[in-house]
């Protein structure tokens, strides 16, 4: 176990793309310095041998104007106080007479040659040899009495300069690939130990921990923006399954009652009617009771469409001003017999592409609420007017108005004010309000008229 | 009348056919749609009520494939999906009508005569009960030569009431036809336009017109 773990790690930084990334780049770089490496190579190369190419030669031809003004004699006398006092490197003299015969020089004697030569003296018994023969490049040149001058200098600078250029080459480029290789190593860790961060995350939040987060390192690099994006996600799911959780036990919470109430119905017709009246009355009761707990679900059911946005394939461009004003006198009369003030006061020509049954009952139910929750007398008004860039559509009243630390809440589902839990309703009329608002793009806010309160819905 | 119902629930099946029975109708039923379709298109009928999920054959293909193979009969949908989209999707594939379930079955009797009766084509120009006449091109409403002035809803309401004269007409079915709500509101809009248009065509007169069916809807009818 403790020994598997860090090869599986070290495979994984293998695999990793942070660290593929640098090696390929480190082998992109050894192969772009191996090219320079040979063109220093070789031109360094080319270069030197010219240089030691044209001294040889120039110390021949001298060598060789001496001898045409002072003779042989004159010649060999120069070439041994050269020997004897070299200015610049090891040069090496060969001064051979037409028949062979060494005149002065200190390399054995061998057939002339004229040009450069790289060659190798062989050991010879008349010149001991104090060191290992090193290889030579020289200048052979015959001279007009058919005597031989060779002029030579240690072939070793070449091979000691091309030695040293391939050693700082192999050590920069030893070092590069070393750095590469660490240094994708240590990116393709980090990288992983923020995707291990991840992973962890989402296995917790799987096992059930919703308040799972991945930390956040502050860079503002990549990682840091996609942990940051998945982190409001999951910020966003948990809002949800809160939602959900609170809604399935608000369902289970709030259908108790009514439920409670249709078995009572059903009980009193079993256990106490007597009469035919009775039981119609029974029956008539559980009916009703039934009536309501399925207009609970079927607004439940409508509230969960419109939140998932699944009825948009129904949007069309419609008049909402006629909309507005032909619901408002749909209410009129029914107003009127609760004696309420119903106004009505709607700007012509304000479109709307939506769904026009979901806007109908939106409205129907805020001039429903403002109805049902102020008392007889009170004046409930509908505006529509036309702003800047959209409309403001609001119904207000004169009744006793929301407290505004309530404001928030009446739009939960199954939310009823205190003093409005004897009415009747189900609670979820604000809540479709909203949900249907959010499908078309309408804010809803409520205003505290003092008395009274004010819906606005507004498309900004 | 005759009538093809086609629900695989028995027990929903059961009640609606025991139902329209008892109000005289005769009613074949099939539990899947392809014996309805086989039935739809092999018998005549007066009206098909067909609902939405069946077996084999779902209701919407049962319906584009009748009326594809030239079946007129007027097609009530029956369904528990009762988003708008759903509603659309079901008038789109031939239906004529659009129930949801659970429903009274006043409001189903009542839509099933209002579609088995309709007239071909609505060419009047004038509707008639009794002494009172509305004129479609003027609209105007007189009652025995007297103009009874009317607001554009109740104009409406009373209009759809003329048409399916003598028809039980439900409180859905005038929210439907005359607001285009397909929604329950909870507040009486109905009632009170019906007890404003009551008064003013039935008032001062010795017969009334518009009736109230106590647990159905309304009807107009001519005294006898």
């Amino acid at each position: 176990m403790s020994s598997a773990r860090p090869t599986r790690n070290l495979t994984r930084i293998l695999r990793s793309a942070s660290f593929r990334l640098p090696l390929i780049y480190a082998v992109l770089f050894v192969v772009s310095a191996g090219a320079l490496f040979a063109t220093v190579y070789y031109t360094a190369t080319a270069a030197m041998q010219n240089d030691m190419a044209a001294v040889l030669r120039t110390e021949a031809l001298q060598l060789a104007e001496i001898h045409r003004r002072s003779g042989l004699p004159g010649l060999a006398e120069q070439i041994a106080r050269r020997m004897n006092f070299r200015t610049r490197g090891p040069i090496f003299y060969l001064l051979q007479a037409p028949n062979r015969r060494v005149v002065v020089g200190n390399l054995p004697g061998m057939p002339p040659v004229n040009g450069v030569i790289d060659f190798v003296p062989q050991p010879d018994a008349a010149e001991p040899e104090t060191e290992q023969s090193p290889k030579l490049t020289g200048y052979g040149l015959t001279l007009s009495d058919g005597s031989f001058l060779l002029v030579a200098q240690d072939a070793n600078r070449l091979s000691d300069m091309q030695r040293a250029i391939v050693r700082a080459f192999a050590w920069a480029g030893g070092l590069t690939l070393l750095l590469a290789i660490a240094g994708g190593a240590w990116l393709g860790s980090t990288f992983l130990r923020r995707i291990d961060a991840i992973t962890r995350t989402s296995r917790a939040i799987m096992e059930g921990d919703l308040s799972a987060r991945v930390p956040v390192r502050g860079t503002h690099d990549e990682i840091d923006q996609l942990v940051t994006s998945l982190n409001d996600m999951l910020a966003r799911i948990q809002q949800l399954m809160d939602g959900l959780r609170q809604v399935s036990s608000d369902i289970a919470h709030d259908l108790r009652t009514p439920l409670g109430r249709l078995r009572q119905h059903l009980e009193d017709a079993r256990e106490r009617a007597t009469t035919t009246d009775d039981y119609d009355q029974a029956t008539e009761a559980a009916i009703e009771e039934a009536d309501a707990l399925l207009e609970t679900f079927s607004a439940l059911l409508r509230i969960a469409q419109v939140e998932a946005g699944a009825q948009k394939s129904a949007f069309t461009e419609l008049d909402f001003s006629a909309l507005v004003r032909s619901i408002g006198e749909a209410y009129l009369p029914a107003a009127e017999d609760s004696r309420h003030r119903l106004q009505i006061h709607v700007e012509d020509g304000v479109r709307l592409i939506g769904d026009r049954q979901l806007l109908a009952q939106m409205i129907s139910n805020l001039v429903e609420n403002a109805l049902r929750h102020t008392p007889a007398g009170s004046t409930v008004s509908m505006g529509l007017h036309k702003t800047a860039t959209g409309f403001d559509a609001e119904v207000a009243d004169d009744g006793p108005g929301i407290p505004a630390e309530e404001h928030d809440k009446v739009f939960d589902r199954f939310y009823r004010l205190d003093r409005s839990r004897s009415t009747a309703g189900s609670g979820l009329g604000l809540a479709l309000v909203k949900a249907i608002a959010g499908l078309h793009g309408l804010s809803v806010r409520l205003e505290d008229r003092k008395p009274g309160l004010r819906v606005v819905l507004s498309l900004p | 009348m005759k009538i093809l119902l086609v629900e695989d629930d028995k027990q929903t099946a059961d009640y609606i056919a025991k139902g329209l029975r008892e109000h005289g109708h005769v009613v074949d039923h099939s539990d899947n749609g392809r014996d309805g379709l086989y039935l739809a298109t092999g018998e005549k009928y007066e009206v098909l009520i067909v609902d939405r999920m069946l077996p084999i054959t779902d209701g919407l293909s049962l319906v584009k494939a009748a009326r594809a193979s030239g079946v007129k009969t007027p097609v009530l949908f029956l369904t528990t999906m009762g988003g708008v989209d759903d509603r659309v999707a079901g008038l789109e594939a031939g239906g004529d009508d659009y129930l949801v379930k659970p429903f009274a079955f006043a409001e189903l009797l009542a839509r099933v005569g209002a579609l088995a009766r309709r007239p071909p084509i609505m060419a009047a120009t004038s509707l008639v009960a009794g002494d009172l006449e509305m004129d479609l091109l003027a609209r105007t409403v007189t009652r025995a030569g007297r103009r009874i002035e009317l607001l554009a809803q109740e104009f409406k309401i009373l209009e759809y009431l003329l048409r399916h004269a003598g028809e039980v007409v439900t409180r859905t079915m005038l929210l439907e036809k005359v607001w285009d709500f397909h929604f329950d509101p909870k507040t009486n809009i109905v009632e009170t336009h019906i007890s404003r248009l009551r008064s003013k065509i039935d008032k001062g007169f010795d017969k009334p017109l518009l009736h109230t069916v106590r647990g159905a809807g309304y009807v107009i009818r001519a005294p006898d």
